[in-house]
């Protein structure tokens, strides 16, 4: 007896028809995820509101006196002013419910706008963040630049280039983290989401 | 595109015979096999989601069930296999052909020899004996698909002795054969 007669008898074996039955995802289950999900970007969008307005406020009253009263400062601060409230404002905007909705999977409006939220954080992740972060870093060279006109080259090239590293890493950091968190949370709920949907849309 | 449910269908319908002679591989008692073919289906389920394809859909299907047949094992650890459900349906099958019969008394003795295996030779022999490739062999376990043929032709070796030791032991019924691998 060789083994191609052993692998043959394996193939051929008898196949008791497995009693399986498909399980049914726990929808509920499902949408308590989803309901902390949505707690949690309107928690985070509800954070940055408040970073805009407490660092508004701080720069305002304390901070701008260190920097001193430079154009550059001033423009430096603009550019970070606005890309807090434009990323404030457009996670507003593209995240959160504008209309009364029952938090149900049955009801193809939660779904849909739960899934438009989501699919916001990815895009945002891919996009936004970036150009936010590299807004931000923009504006604090500018600030930088402002503040020691009258340094000399060295410190302020070694200022600069300083600012620019730990931007790069402390937002390379950031992303990262993030894009992780996103694969880790979010994506497995988009699919359940996106599944709902597709049968949703079916009936 | 299809829904999860139509996918996981098709999945479980292309692989029904394939995952469930693993299991048989990994438990050698027909019941207990279907109990981990249920557990493997659930975790294929669950899992279903997070399959992005960027390995092949059989070689992350192996990757279930061996995970799945790891943590099932752990817990049928203290309970004795036993062949008592494959052997009462040799039984009844009694007006069967013989040939069919010397075919059940062959892979009987199979499962008992696979039985005395180790985990992870067991899984590799079941995969062999499905032939699935020694590079997708490899893909499953994380190792080489040299380090795969070595564990292979080892494994080969020792199921032969078995079936040996195995034939040795009914050798008036048997009728002496030799199994050379």
């Amino acid at each position: 007896m060789d083994f191609e007669q052993l692998q043959k008898a394996w193939q051929q074996q008898a196949k008791p028809e497995p009693t399986y039955a498909a399980p049914k995802s726990d929808q509920a289950q499902i949408l308590k995820q989803v309901k902390k999900l949505r707690r949690k970007l309107f928690f985070s969008n509800f954070m940055m509101t408040v970073g805009v307005v407490a660092n508004a406020f701080f720069f305002h009253f304390f901070w701008m006196k260190d920097f001193g009263d430079s154009a550059w400062t001033k423009v430096g601060v603009i550019v970070i002013f606005g890309a807090l409230l434009v990323a404030s404002i457009g996670g507003w905007l593209k995240s959160s419910p504008w209309s009364r909705q029952s938090p149900s999977l049955s009801s193809k409006k939660f779904v849909k706008s739960s899934l438009k939220s989501f699919r916001f954080i990815y895009g945002s992740l891919r996009i936004f963040v970036p150009l936010y972060m590299a807004l931000f870093g923009i504006g604090l060279q500018l600030m930088i630049y402002g503040a020691m006109v009258e340094s000399s080259t060295l410190h302020r090239v070694i200022a600069h280039i300083g600012l620019a590293m730990l931007m790069v890493f402390t937002g390379g950091l950031t992303i990262y983290f993030q894009r992780l968190q996103y694969q880790e949370k979010y994506e497995p709920v988009v699919q359940e989401l996106e599944n709902m949907l597709q049968e949703l849309e079916q009936e | 595109m299809l829904t999860r449910e139509e996918k996981f269908k098709q999945i479980e319908l292309d692989n029904r015979s394939r995952i469930f002679r693993i299991c048989r591989a990994y438990v050698p008692d027909p019941d207990e096999a279907n109990d981990l073919y249920q557990e493997i289906m659930v975790q294929v389920w669950q899992s279903l989601p997070t399959f992005r394809g960027e390995a092949k859909l059989s070689t992350w299907l192996y990757r279930i069930a061996l995970n799945t047949a790891i943590v099932f094992r752990r817990k049928q650890q203290r309970q004795p296999t036993s062949l008592t459900g494959h052997e009462a349906q040799l039984a009844d099958t009694g007006s069967a052909k013989t040939e069919a019969l010397e075919q059940e008394q062959l892979l009987n003795k199979l499962h008992r020899c696979i039985a005395q295996l180790q985990n992870q030779e067991r899984l590799i022999i079941s995969l062999v004996l499905e032939e699935v490739p020694y590079k997708e062999i490899a893909e499953v376990l994380g190792i080489s698909t040299s380090n795969v043929g070595v564990k292979i032709n080892r494994i080969k070796k020792k199921i032969g002795q078995l079936m040996e030791k195995e034939t040795a032991g009914n050798s008036e019924r048997e009728g002496g054969q030799s199994y050379g691998f």
